[in-house]
């Protein structure tokens, strides 16, 4: 549950179904990858610890002699919250004679807004993770053609493998050092077709190869896939229907939804310590025979940003590998 | 097919890893797909001949003084 409860308040019932939509949204999985790290204004720092914690120092010093000094650098990335909202009209005499009431009343209209506010974070978070200028040059890769995992030639097990021991040559962590992986759900259909993965499972399975194998396989804890659609469609251009992460991309990461502004993630996502605002304003001069029109407007304020960067003077991820054109 | 260079990341061609420098042969309309991560390598090396150009100059300079 990457919102921890007891860290974030709501103030009224509004707020209540604002927040609680967020939590059940599960199409959308910008809260995986930017952990939610409440705060309490909108500037705040972020600490981090450079690489000096892993300098060789003499420790071989007998009592008279001074011992050498370590030295712990930390270096701070400054965060600024953006404010977001959106609002949208009730019209109490459509609520009056709708024979499903809830579709058109104050709740349904706030649920609306805050899918609407959720799709341009989910928007916001994918544009940041697809770009391979936001990673080191070492933790990003493209797959040819004839490597691919769909393909004879693809090797998922050994890819993630040699992306794993990239990370850690940036944050450490161990054997593994990022737990999970997010694609989506246009990538993962096309990696159950993997023959890697099919000859695991031909004997032994019908169907197509299971979620919890393919994450099996590619030795993480957590397989998130991204389900949420949206349409890019502008005024006079056909429905465009498209997943945010794009069909052939995977993002490797270190996954850690705690709340604790010190504990490394691949991404945060600073959100106030009270998510949402919501307000539901009767307009005086839209009157009608069931009362006045509502105006209902839902906001928030967050940045997302990257939970360990590369070094002080970057701003790119450091705990996640971008793997592009994974699947044909 | 047409040649390009890298200049970010790495790439998985045939089962081997190349990576910054290295050449790399692939359609055009794929390598646009990577086009943050790939130079044609025509323009790589007009642009390497550029530099040297602009080394040598420098280096003409400095020598001159």
């Amino acid at each position: 549950m990457p919102y921890d409860r007891s860290a974030f308040v709501t103030r009224t019932p509004q707020e209540d179904i604002a927040f609680d939509f967020m939590v059940d949204a599960s199409a959308y999985v910008a809260d995986k990858l930017f952990a939610p790290k409440p705060v309490d204004k909108a500037d705040k720092k972020f600490y981090q610890v450079d690489l000096s914690k892993l300098k060789l120092v003499n420790i071989d010093k007998g009592t008279m002699a001074e011992p050498d000094t370590v030295d712990e650098q930390l270096f701070a990335s400054n965060v600024s919250l953006k404010e977001k909202k959106l609002g949208g009209w009730v019209n109490p005499r459509d609520e009056r004679d709708a024979d499903i009431k809830s579709l058109l009343g104050d709740a349904r209209k706030i649920k609306q807004i805050t899918n609407q506010i959720l799709i341009g974070r989910e928007y916001q978070a994918a544009a940041l993770v697809t770009n391979t200028a936001n990673y080191p040059t070492a933790l990003t890769s493209a797959i040819a053609s004839g490597s691919r995992w769909n393909e004879a030639g693809g090797d998922p097990e050994a890819d993630i493998i040699t992306a794993q021991e990239a990370v850690r040559n940036y944050i450490g962590g161990g054997v593994t050092p990022c737990n999970a992986i997010v694609m989506d759900i246009a990538c993962f259909r096309k990696l159950q077709t993997s023959p890697n993965l099919r000859t695991r499972t031909m004997y032994t399975k019908a169907g197509p190869v299971p979620q919890e194998l393919v994450q099996a396989y590619l030795g993480v804890d957590h397989l998130f896939i991204s389900t949420g659609r949206y349409s890019a469609k502008l005024e006079g251009i056909a429905e465009s229907l498209g997943g945010f992460y794009g069909a052939d991309n995977v993002v490797l990461f270190k996954y850690n939804p705690s709340v604790a502004l010190e504990d490394v993630s691949f991404g945060v996502m600073a959100l106030m310590d009270s998510p949402f605002w919501v307000t539901v304003t009767p307009d005086p001069k839209r009157m009608g025979p069931a009362g006045p029109a509502r105006f209902v407007q839902v906001g928030s304020e967050w940045a997302l940003a990257p939970g360990m960067v590369e070094s002080s003077s970057s701003t790119k991820f450091a705990a996640g590998y971008l793997l592009r054109t994974v699947v044909a | 097919m047409a040649q390009f260079v890298i200049t970010h990341g790495s790439f998985k061609v045939d089962g081997k890893w190349l990576g910054v420098g290295d050449a790399i042969e692939m359609e055009p309309k794929e390598a646009a797909k990577h086009s943050d991560c790939l130079i044609s390598k025509l323009e790589f090396e007009a642009e390497k001949a550029g530099e040297a150009a602009k080394q040598a100059a420098l280096k003409g300079k400095a020598v001159s003084k």
